[in-house]
């Protein structure tokens, strides 16, 4: 049914009008310029910047139901001691550890996926768009719901919690393929897991078929989102703009055009970012988002080979049996 | 006036240059962009600035700006986990392969 119906959309594509605003036609004044070599590639300005030069007045948008905030606040990853920043393990528990690992051979590029991509990469995802009434909001939440005027509420979380999972989840797949899964199944089923626990702890909600109504419904439009997301990926920034439109800031018809310009040049630059580090980095969990008022640059050639050598440096020492890994330090 | 007027009609140009999404979702940002940049109580109340920098921030979004500015190579596009992911996604969405019973069940079985 709908392969059907998408190949009958597909035929109207007036593509050939499309290249009028495409046109790589080179006019004839600028086609040997020998001045060409020495033009600077052209700087584009950090995400919020782009879109703190607009000035257009916002229209709040018309949410059908207001907001239910926040009563009470539920730790930030959980309760248990591994997961404070803070915690080292005592040497008597490491040594043992490192002991089982040798003797089970334990592939350990699996076993990493859990605090990694569970842990890491999840607190990386729920930061971003987390607040709290009354208490500051990070960078960028800031840029979230200060600059771009998000509304504030559960489902606006999930949104931005969602688009920095497909973000990560697309650097994933470039994993070898058991590890990347793993990855990606670690880091959605704590997404849900967490969801779960703070509509019962910090929205009240006490009834756990309500709750699971609204899983079942968040889960339906993650893989709506993942699937436009990647459809703009693979085609263009207009469709891939189109796709942040409809799920970030909820069709909104008055929407500032350069409000999703800033926020698509945010996701490109994360994604380049993501492209340029070793997937032995990004298994270990080195990555970290870039704030939204952080410009970022193209690499040059000599560049990239600089931070692959880096790379190598500060893994080459990593001998422990928990440290061992075959990801990749070339690419 | 006119200056604004010049620039209503360009951005609905870009607008009209974009093609029919290839799905069926609940809003479709062509349509609801045109229908809000052909309002004459829009384009009056709106600054000729703001307007300016609305056809200019479409305008970079339709001349891929940022996808060569930002150009990701084969490593993400063509993952080595899966490489014809996104191949496949696109195939099955402009409707060029249809996805057949046997290929749905391998994708559940083995992941890709």
């Amino acid at each position: 049914m709908l392969n059907i119906s998408t190949r009958q959309v597909s035929r109207g594509i007036p593509r050939l009008s499309r290249r009028l605003v495409t046109s790589k036609v080179v006019t004839f004044e600028t086609k040997n310029s020998i001045l060409e070599k020495y033009k600077k590639p052209e700087e584009i300005e950090s995400p919020s910047q782009l879109a703190e030069d607009s000035s257009l007045p916002i229209i709040e948008q018309n949410l059908k139901t207001k907001p239910r905030l926040p009563t009470s606040k539920s730790p930030f990853l959980s309760d248990h001691s591994i997961e404070n920043p803070d915690y080292e393990m005592s040497a008597w528990k490491q040594a043992i550890g490192q002991q089982f690992i040798k003797l089970f051979q334990i592939d350990m590029d699996k076993s990493r996926a859990g605090p990694v991509a569970g842990s890491i990469y999840f607190g990386e995802c729920k930061r971003q768009g987390l607040y709290y009434p009354d208490e500051p909001l990070s960078d960028t939440a800031k840029f979230f719901y200060e600059t771009l005027h998000l509304p504030q509420s559960f489902s606006q979380q999930f949104q931005i919690s969602v688009l920095h999972y497909w973000m990560l989840s697309v650097r994933m797949r470039a994993l070898p393929f058991k590890y990347g899964k793993n990855y990606q199944q670690k880091l959605v089923d704590r997404l849900f897991k967490d969801m779960e626990l703070r509509m019962a702890q910090e929205l009240n909600i006490s009834s756990n078929r309500i709750i699971e109504g609204y899983l079942k419904e968040y889960h339906t439009q993650l893989l709506g989102s993942v699937l436009s997301y990647d459809e703009g990926l693979a085609s263009d920034d207009i469709t891939l703009a189109s796709a942040l439109w409809r799920n970030l800031f909820n069709g909104n018809p008055n929407v500032d055009i350069r409000h999703i310009e800033a926020l698509l040049v945010y996701v490109r630059s994360q994604l380049y970012v993501l492209s340029k580090m070793t997937d032995r980095e990004f298994g270990f969990g080195k990555f970290k988002f870039v704030p939204p008022n952080k410009n970022v640059k193209p690499l040059t050639k000599s560049q990239e080979q600089e931070l692959i050598e880096k790379a190598k440096k500060e893994f080459q020492d990593n001998d422990l049996p928990s440290q061992r890994s075959v990801l990749s330090l070339d690419e | 006036m006119s200056t604004k007027k010049e620039l209503a009609t360009q951005i609905r140009s870009l607008l009209n240059t974009l093609p029919k999404e290839r799905l069926n979702y609940y809003s479709s940002f062509k349509d609801v962009q045109l229908e809000r940049f052909e309002n004459e109580k829009f384009l009056q109340d709106i600054g000729e600035r703001d307007l300016k920098l609305q056809y200019d921030a479409l305008r970079d979004l339709v001349n891929d700006k940022y996808r060569n500015y930002y150009k990701l190579d084969d490593k993400l596009l063509k993952p080595k986990g899966n490489p014809d992911y996104y191949s496949r996604l696109l195939g099955n969405i402009k409707g060029e392969r249809k996805e057949t019973l046997f290929d749905a069940a391998r994708t559940v079985i083995f992941g890709k």
